[in-house]
């Protein structure tokens, strides 16, 4: 198993928004989300990621409501707002046009003529 | 989308009523415990699962303490947008009932309107004269101005005379930096191509800028090489504004030469933009003092020498660290041994009496200093109390006309209260609807304050140029907040009432009953508003009387008709026989007559010293108050001094012949009591000189101010002057006489003395009573200013008087109704209302005189030889309110005689 890479606080809520994506969760649900889905790559402490889901319901881009859990315990869930969304289409597209471009750079095999 | 934003809403409340931070705990605990209960689950102990979750969590408490924070950051922005959303839709309903109400809501506007622009107006000039420090000044509050308190010179307050000035300086210097200056001086100033301007010139030390921590926008500040006592000054910075107008701010203006008072100097520097000075008045040029501050030819005293002319005014810095309290007692100690040095010369100098002077450090505000207030000055702050009331009177009347209001709007008050709204929130909400006129009518108050303001300034302070718009953001500041709390408080009125009383009966009831009640209120607020008024009534009966006091001193002078010439170089003096020829040949000259020195000039005549007996005895020494006046003979005709006994002088008075004079009362009181002065004989100045006989007695004449106390002079003839006989007559000045229009011969007269093109400064040739016109302004602008003031006053009064009888006798329609069925004549009923209102004018009148004569003293000082409790014009003043009120009365009684008293008893 490698080392896990520090998240920057920045990516970190763009993975809680594409989490939240994918239908209403509670915090715990989607630290396991996060954590299953990227394998693990991401050292993620379970504080900064609440930190994160109140940090984005201040901005508007997520909205939480209590309610029951899978076992019938209350839970606070976090859905994400039309706003949300939208932000989270936004870091996408800046995020593809970032991956792509690094990737271009450090695939290439000589340099341009 | 509104029923998502409504389910948002609901979560959000829910949330609300819960503490965030147990909300977090609870979420965070839940967290834990679930991935605790997943680990048991995958085969850890309990208590590794406990550990390792922690782990995995990070810091639980500052994780807790994160979201708690984020979430009220939250909840709080939440609570103040519904709180505004409640409050927009609350002021929408209001504005819509202004809307259906135009009349009265204009009413309500321009009234307390009035109220505050009088006081925006006021505030603008007492902000700036008493409140504001000089801006671009750095650290204004280590600044502080020296005064000197108790002195004996003219002018003594802030001003100092140039050797004292500089003692104190070089003194305190070394610990607190000092400069000193002489602010708004009126200043000549030509620049290229022959274009002449009045500038208002601060003369300072080199220093001046650097102390007060001000940096040049442009070009140099003055070094100490700029300074050269004795010698003319040579460089000059202009303020931002003047390099603006004059130049265009155009940079090549630095290094250009420009004549000051004739004398060319080099434009070194130009001021940073928002400095205008440091005193109220704003400076458009700054020139090192260089001793002298006349610098045309034929000065004949150098300034820098001279101690009488106390024009300097001292500003130190106070530098951190430094004791403030060491300033002054060092500045005293300066001043000290100056006047020490000066009497041990000099030990019988008229300064000997300023050893009781006092140096004292004060505000760098000269308003809020130790020295007495100028007059303008204490009229600001009579002023800004005269329009406090203005504000008390119109919010008493907005307090009237809402009150009246909310008796009408009962049924519609009742319903909403009905309809589960409670008294608070309705007390809350007609707070607010009267918090809304304030603002109305404070941005009309703003306008109005714009030219009320500037109107104001260019009364009070008519030569100031004034730094910065009348009106700035303070100022409409100001105005929205007294606007708000003037409404505010007019609403509250109602407001109590409301609480006060059982609305839900008014259901069911008519305007008929719980009327007496609320009118009583009303009639307070109007007794309140009488009163007042009384009180500016009587002020602008104190000032109109104190104006016709002052303007009835006889001067002993024929001031609409007389000319005076006055020229301010020996050049020009040497012109007068030339100019007083070509004036005697005018149309429209009655006399001509030189003199060696022109009346109202700031002292009358030469200093006398003592006067001889025939025998060579000292008969009196008169000192510097007696003066006597070198003149042609036809002199006193000319200015209309009258000779009471005796004779006048005539033209056989020349050399050779016996020499004569003519005194002054004043003079006959003082060198020969009870004795008969005609043919008396003294010799002057000296005891061997030769013996002059009395030959009349004329009237006592004002040397230079309207009020000042009569002081002994006598008059001589230039042939007979002792001066002649030493060759050295000196011709200072002229006095004509005119029959008609003076106007045009005081402009031949300036263009024949080339004076015409600097009118405001140091005018050489004007009418007497135009030289005096400013003397009279003080009182003459407090009787406008309290006449205003009044008028608006009493017309709020009567306002509010007409609209309370005007509700009482709708209110009453069905007992006057009934009277009349009864019996009682129109005449009864209309006497009944009229009564009705002056009483209650007549208890405000009551409580007014009461106010007068407490507050009597704070204008005592303002008035002349009127007594502030003067029965007089309390009378007056009361009589012209009742008669007021009787006017207002008049229309609502002869609306309760018209009554028709079957209508009356057939309604309801």
């Amino acid at each position: 198993m490698t080392t896990p890479i520090d998240l920057l606080q920045g990516t970190l809520d763009v993975l809680v928004l594409k989490a939240l994506s994918w239908g209403p969760q509670h915090g715990h649900a989607v630290s396991r989300l996060i954590r299953a889905t990227t394998n693990g790559t991401f050292d993620v402490r379970d504080g900064s990621l609440y930190t994160s889901l109140h940090r984005l319901e201040e901005r508007g881009w997520v909205e939480s409501e209590w309610g029951h859990s899978d076992q019938g315990k209350r839970a606070k869930f976090y859905v994400l707002t039309t706003r949300g969304r939208q932000q989270l289409r936004n870091e996408l597209a800046s995020w593809r046009r970032y991956a792509d471009a690094v990737s271009l750079m450090l695939s290439a095999n000589q340099a341009p003529s | 989308m509104t029923a998502g934003r409504e389910r948002v809403w609901r979560r959000y409340l829910r949330v609300w009523r819960r503490n965030p931070r147990e909300d977090v705990a609870e979420e965070v605990q839940f967290h834990l415990e679930i991935e605790i209960e997943e680990l048991v689950a995958g085969g850890l102990s309990r208590a590794d699962a406990r550990a390792l979750a922690l782990a995995q969590f990070g810091d639980v408490s500052q994780a807790i303490s994160e979201c708690t924070a984020s979430d009220q950051r939250r909840l709080r922005r939440y609570h103040w947008a519904q709180l505004l959303d409640a409050m927009r839709h609350e002021v929408k309903y209001i504005l819509r009932g202004f809307t259906r109400r135009p009349s009265f809501t204009l009413t309500v506007i321009a009234t307390l309107a009035l109220g505050v622009g009088a006081n925006a107006a006021v505030f603008s000039i007492v902000d700036r004269v008493f409140l504001r420090p000089p801006a671009a000044v750095e650290e204004p509050t280590e600044l502080r101005r020296l005064y000197l308190l108790r002195g004996t010179m003219p002018g003594a307050g802030s001003r100092f005379g140039l050797p004292q000035a500089h003692a104190i300086a070089t003194q305190v210097g070394t610990r607190f930096p000092t400069t000193i200056y002489d602010g708004g001086d009126r200043t000549l100033i030509e620049l290229a191509g022959n274009t002449t301007r009045i500038v208002n010139a601060d003369w300072v030390t080199p220093n001046f800028f650097r102390v007060l921590g001000v940096r040049v926008a442009a070009g140099r500040d003055f070094d100490d090489a700029d300074l050269r006592f004795g010698e003319a000054p040579g460089s000059v910075i202009i303020s931002w504004n003047f390099w603006q107008r004059e130049f265009a701010g155009d940079r090549t203006a630095i290094g250009k030469t420009v004549r000051v008072r004739g004398q060319p100097m080099t434009i070194v520097g130009v001021a940073p933009r928002a400095f205008r000075g440091i005193d109220v008045d704003a400076a458009d040029i700054w020139v090192p003092l260089n001793g002298s501050r006349s610098v045309t030819p034929g000065i004949r005293a150098p300034r820098y020498e001279d101690r009488g002319t106390s024009a300097w005014q001292l500003v130190s810095r106070v530098p951190a660290g430094e004791s403030e309290q060491e300033l002054p007692i060092l500045a005293r100690e300066a001043f000290r041994v100056e006047l020490r040095e000066h009497l041990s010369a000099r030990p019988k100098s008229r300064w000997a009496r300023d050893t009781a002077a006092i140096v004292e450090a004060g505000s760098i505000v000269a308003a809020r200093g130790p020295a007495k207030l100028s007059q303008a000055m204490s009229i600001v702050a009579l002023l800004a109390g005269v329009a406090a009331l203005v504000l008390v009177i119109a919010t008493a009347n907005v307090g009237n006309l809402l009150l009246g209001r909310a008796i009408q709007r009962k049924r519609e008050l009742a319903v909403r209260l009905a309809l589960g709204m409670s008294r608070t929130r309705l007390g809350a909400q007609l707070v607010l609807e009267s918090a809304v006129l304030g603002v109305l009518a404070a941005v009309a108050a703003t306008v109005t304050a714009i030219w009320v303001g500037g109107a104001l300034r260019s009364l009070l302070f008519p030569r100031t140029e004034w730094a910065g718009d009348p009106v700035d953001l303070r100022i409409a500041l100001f105005a929205a907040s007294i606007g708000i709390a003037g409404g505010v408080i007019a609403g509250l009125v109602p407001a109590f009432e409301l609480l006060r009383s059982e609305l839900n009966g008014a259901l069911k009831s008519s305007a008929r009953e719980g009327g007496g009640q609320r009118s009583r209120v009303r009639a307070a607020l109007v007794a309140v508003q009488s009163a007042l008024a009384l009180v500016l009534l009587v002020g602008t009966g104190l000032f109109a009387r104190s104006l016709q006091n002052i303007r009835n001193i006889h001067l002993g002078y024929d001031i609409d008709r007389v000319i005076t010439v006055s020229p301010r170089d020996s050049i020009a003096e040497a012109r007068l026989p030339v100019l007083a020829a070509s004036a005697r040949s005018l149309p429209g000259v009655l006399s001509v007559a030189l003199t060696g020195m022109a009346p109202l000039e700031g002292r009358y005549g030469a200093v006398l010293g003592t006067v001889f007996t025939p025998e060579g005895d000292t008969l009196r020494t008169l000192g510097p108050v007696g003066a006597y006046m070198v003149v042609e003979p036809a002199y006193l005709a000319t200015v209309g001094t009258r000779i009471l006994r005796g004779r006048d002088l005539i033209e056989s008075d020349r050399r050779g012949s016996a020499p004569v004079i003519v005194i002054g009362e004043e003079m006959a009181r003082r060198v020969w009591p009870g004795q008969d002065p005609l043919g008396q004989c003294l010799r002057w100045p000296k005891r061997d000189a030769p013996c002059y006989t009395v030959v009349g007695v004329a009237e006592d004449v004002h040397g230079f101010a309207v009020v000042e106390k009569a002081s002994p002079v006598f008059y001589v003839t230039l042939e007979q002057s002792p001066d002649r006989l030493t060759g050295d007559v000196e011709v200072g000045g002229m006095v004509v006489r005119v029959a008609g229009d003076p106007a045009p011969i005081v402009r031949q007269l300036r263009t024949a003395l080339r004076s015409g093109n600097a009118p405001d400064v140091d005018e050489p040739v004007a009418l007497m009573a135009d030289v005096l016109e400013p003397q009279y302004r003080p009182w003459q602008l407090g009787a406008r200013l309290f006449f205003g003031f009044a008028a608006i006053a009493l017309i709020l009064a009567m306002l509010g008087l007409y609209s309370v009888l005007a509700y009482v006798v709708t209110l009453r329609r069905h007992e006057l109704g009934m009277r009349l069925a009864l019996g009682a004549t129109r005449a009864t009923l209309m006497r009944l209302v009229v009564g009705d209102g002056l009483r209650h004018v007549a208890i405000g009148a009551g409580v007014g005189a009461l106010i007068v004569m407490i507050a009597a003293r704070l204008v005592s000082s303002l008035l002349y030889e009127v007594s502030p409790r003067d029965p007089a014009v309390i009378a007056v003043a009361t009589l012209v309110l009742l008669l007021s009120a009787c006017g207002a009365a008049l229309l609502p009684a002869r609306r309760a005689a018209g009554v028709d008293p079957m209508a009356a008893l057939r309604e309801d």
